[in-house]
């Protein structure tokens, strides 16, 4: 039993090399850590920018948008104000016309 | 025989689809008939010491009424004005000199208001002024106003449903002037 146990416990030596296979594969796997984090930034950054660009995009598209509205709004008042104005000045003229006819009619009565 | 009930019922829902958009055609308002061609009269731009030149479509209208502030009365008289239009037309020219536009720039104009009525026709030596409207359904649906002074030609033509009378109630908004009309 003891003869056992003490084989079982002996003191063996690794085989050539062991230690440099096993840096080797601590090495690696360190660098795949390392590949996996920077593939995980990449990711993250390029997200990141799709957001920005994503935000920039819709505010200028927003800008834009409000400038044509803002632009629609004045042409559309400036061609109701000229409407109004031809409006008046035709409203204008009637009543000077109607005004001018009716001091002839009272001339004229005035004449008889 | 159910072939033949299913293509007939298939050439029914065609038919029907066919009519309704014939009945929509037929019913729908006639803007383009309504909206005079002006383009000859852009070429006085280049002669006119001031100019106006704006032709508005109706998505443009529309884009302009959705700006218009939501809430206050007076502003909502001024969408409910907008909401009607189809389009504006607006050709404004003053010259420093007479005799630049020519009597077939102005009768190119009369000449497309056949059937339109002439509410204001007003005519002096040299000048002429005259408003008509077109009327549909009981509905004034076009407005041309034409002035024609020897320094000055403007024609305004708004198509669409026009409430002469709520434009003149919107003096002092959206830019518009004191205008006194009558209520009908």
């Amino acid at each position: 039993m003891e003869q056992q146990l003490r084989s079982a416990l002996r003191r063996v030596e690794p085989s050539a090399g062991f230690s440099d296979r096993t840096l080797t594969r601590i090495a690696g796997a360190e660098r795949a850590r390392a590949s996996r984090r920077r593939g995980r930034a990449l990711v993250v950054a390029l997200a990141l920018a799709a957001s920005v660009a994503v935000a920039t995009g819709a505010g200028w598209l927003h800008t834009k948008r409000q400038a044509g509205v803002e632009r629609a709004r004045q042409d559309v008042e400036r061609a109701l104000r000229i409407t109004s104005e031809t409006l008046l000045e035709v409203q204008s003229k009637v009543q000077a016309r109607l005004a001018s006819v009716g001091q002839e009619h009272l001339s004229e009565g005035q004449g008889l | 025989m159910k072939t033949m009930t299913r293509r007939a019922r298939s050439m029914t829902k065609y038919l029907g689809g066919l009519w309704l958009c014939a009945a929509l055609v037929v019913s729908a308002p006639d803007a383009q008939a309504q909206a005079l061609k002006l383009d000859h009269l852009s070429r006085l731009a280049a002669e006119a010491t001031e100019s106006v030149d704006l032709t508005l479509p109706p998505e443009l209208i529309q884009l302009a009424a959705g700006a218009v502030a939501q809430g206050d009365p007076k502003q909502a008289a001024v969408k409910d004005l907008l909401a009607g239009l189809k389009g504006i037309t607006v050709k404004s020219f003053k010259f420093d000199r007479d005799g630049v536009y020519t009597q077939e720039d102005v009768d190119a104009v009369y000449s497309q208001l056949s059937g339109w009525a002439r509410i204001v026709d007003l005519k002096e030596i040299g000048e002429a002024v005259s408003i008509h409207l077109l009327q549909e359904a009981g509905q004034t649906s076009g407005l041309v106003v034409v002035v024609a002074e020897p320094r000055e030609l403007t024609v305004v033509n708004i198509v669409g449903v026009i409430d002469l009378a709520k434009l003149g109630a919107l003096a002092g908004q959206f830019g518009i002037p004191e205008l006194p009309i009558p209520a009908p």
